[in-house]
């Protein structure tokens, strides 16, 4: 009897930096060439290491924001200020620069595409990465499920993605909930969101959807609240918390 | 080991334990984000990946949702990796697909 | 090795003198291993534990009667940071243990509210080094820092500084605390880089 192939143990896999594109006033796109990569299905992670020349190295996790199955392997940091991982990808990395990646990981916090109940995401800040990597994967096979995006940043000036959900946004699939410096076209005053938020612009939960919520730790528990309130089944929703060091 | 709910402050230093795939696949040799935990004091039973784990500090530390009881924690050294699981009572990890 | 280019990690710093392997800290990250507690000055107590198992209680009034000092210290903690001339105001622990006889104590086990443990040698809580402190920079000390009341022990890795303290019980012979049975040091002197049981 054939034995199923086994699979790759998670080692650490050499990457070349063959892209760098601003995405916003503080983030960046990093596109990395990976042999061997074994693909990934969307809302996972990889560890990057990166090494000094005095043989110091840091880990840190980072969600994959291209889509599912597209064999593609894209990350966008936002700057932590002082932060020593995401100020060198932000500022320091340049095409050709050498790092190490381990993934793809996490089975838990992943859309599923055999799954065709409606789907909403909910991200904050930088939590917006792997939700992106849905929309994508979404957009790439014309899943029928129903996917809507509420997605709560300070101001315009740190949309991710903007093309991309600028069009989505005209569709009506996503919202953008500023909590500093609305556009001058958005009615909404600025700040976190609401209850009010989720009842006008979220998924009705008698739709039965499931929730995908990610962001900065404070940002996921607020969400989190909410999203039970409304009547979303805590059973549906799966978060991936970013912790506080992380931006807003 | 517990505080008390009225106790405790919103916790705001931790991850999910689906954060520390990767750290947990230097210890247990492959991704166990999908492996369930039963909870040795109160018998909540959840996914590794929904555990809160609070990695600020020497080492890391994954408690129970419900009651804080420490499910697993490690600290690793330059030379070896030192984990304890006090508050474990099962870990059930599915075969390799 | 894959070296990665341009990347530096943590900029060490020019002309500080700092302990091996630290650097600055930008604003003072908050260590935890656990949800934070949050305890009213009325509830705090701090219980002083004997060999014998005498013990003493310390609540917030009787805190106060002792003598309190202004401290500025530098403090670093093992995950690589280290903060200069941090201030803080506190009782000496050996002010709390004036009253207290017993000749068999050689080590202290350090608890705190939530749990936590750490184990020190009784003489590095004496001598003006070690204070329970319930202010920081002037303002009462917040719960992420181990307010209302934690233990200050500068000389040693943050780590040994238990935050939301609760109790202190002396010991005959040494017993290893949190972290200290995961690996970490048991004495923790930054200076030499005490950092894991082995170094
Ligand atoms: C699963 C997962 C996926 C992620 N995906 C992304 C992503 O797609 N994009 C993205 O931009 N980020 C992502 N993050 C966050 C990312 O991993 C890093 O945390 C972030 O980039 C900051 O790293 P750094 O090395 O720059 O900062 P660090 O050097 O680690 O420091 C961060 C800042 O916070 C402060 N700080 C750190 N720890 C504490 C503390 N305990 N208390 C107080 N202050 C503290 C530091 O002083 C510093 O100012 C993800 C996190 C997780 C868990
Ligand atoms: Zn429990």
């Amino acid at each position: 009897m054939a034995r199923a192939a086994a699979l790759p143990r998670l080692t650490w896999l050499p990457a070349t930096i063959s892209d760098v594109r601003r995405e916003s006033a503080t983030a960046t796109t990093l596109r990395l060439d990976v042999d061997d990569w074994p693909g990934h299905v969307p809302g996972q992670h990889v560890d990057l290491r990166l090494t000094a020349p005095d043989g110091y190295s840091a880990v840190r996790p980072y969600s994959l924001a291209s889509a599912g199955g597209s064999g593609t392997v894209e990350i966008t940091v936002d700057t932590t200020p002082g932060g020593e991982v995401s100020t060198y990808l932000t500022q320091g990395a340049r095409p050709g620069h050498h790092l190490e990646i381990r993934g793809p990981l996490g089975k838990w916090f992943v859309w599923d595409t055999s799954d065709t109940e409606p789907v909403q995401l909910i991200g904050g800040g930088s939590g917006i990465v792997p939700l992106m990597s849905m929309l994508r994967t979404h957009d790439a096979q014309q899943h029928p499920a129903q996917m809507r995006l509420l997605y709560s940043l300070p101001s315009a000036v740190h949309m991710l993605y903007r093309p991309e959900l600028a069009s989505l946004h005209a569709e009506g699939t996503v919202t953008f909930l500023y909590t500093r410096q609305p556009t001058a076209a958005s009615t909404r005053p600025p700040g976190r969101i609401t209850a009010d938020d989720l009842r006008q612009h979220a998924i009705n939960p008698d739709l039965k959807p499931s929730a995908f919520v990610c962001g900065p730790t404070g940002f996921v528990e607020t969400v989190l609240t909410l999203l039970v309130g409304f009547g979303y089944d805590p059973e549906r929703i799966r978060a991936e918390r970013y912790g506080e060091g992380s931006s807003t | 080991m517990n505080i008390p709910r009225e106790q405790r402050q919103q916790p705001g230093w931790h991850v999910d334990g689906n954060g520390l795939a990767g750290a947990m696949s230097d210890i247990f040799g492959r991704d166990i984000t999908d492996a369930m935990g039963v909870c040795n004091f109160c018998g909540n039973r959840a996914a590794v990946a929904e555990v809160p784990a609070y990695n600020a500090g020497p080492g890391v530390v994954l408690r129970c949702a419900e009651c804080d009881t420490i499910l697993m924690r490690w600290a690793t050294t330059p030379i070896s990796t030192w984990l304890e699981m006090p508050g474990l009572r099962s870990l059930e990890i599915a075969m390799q697909p | 090795m894959t070296i990665t280019e341009g990347f530096v990690g943590k900029a060490s710093p020019q002309g500080v003198d700092l302990p091996p392997g630290q650097h600055l800290a930008r604003g003072f990250p908050v260590l935890s291993a656990g949800p934070t507690p949050l305890i009213s000055t009325s509830a705090w107590e701090c219980t002083v534990t004997t060999t014998t198992g005498h013990k003493h209680v310390f609540d917030w009034t009787r805190l106060h009667q002792l003598p309190a000092e202004d401290i500025t210290v530098d403090i670093h903690c093992v995950t690589r940071w280290s903060k200069l001339g941090t201030r803080w105001r506190g009782v000496p622990v050996e002010a709390l243990l004036a009253d207290i006889d017993d000749p068999t104590a050689a080590h202290v086990m350090a608890s705190s509210y939530g749990g936590y443990r750490t184990n020190i040698p009784l003489a590095d809580l004496l001598g003006g080094r070690a204070w329970l402190v319930f202010e920081y920079d002037g303002q009462a000390l917040s719960p992420e820092h181990g307010g209302p009341v934690r233990l200050l022990v500068p000389h040693l890795y943050l780590w040994k500084s238990a935050k939301w303290i609760t109790g202190l019980t002396l010991m005959a012979t040494d017993q290893p605390g949190f972290w200290e049975s995961l690996g970490y040091h048991r004495y923790g002197d930054p200076w030499l880089e005490q950092r894991h049981s082995r170094d």
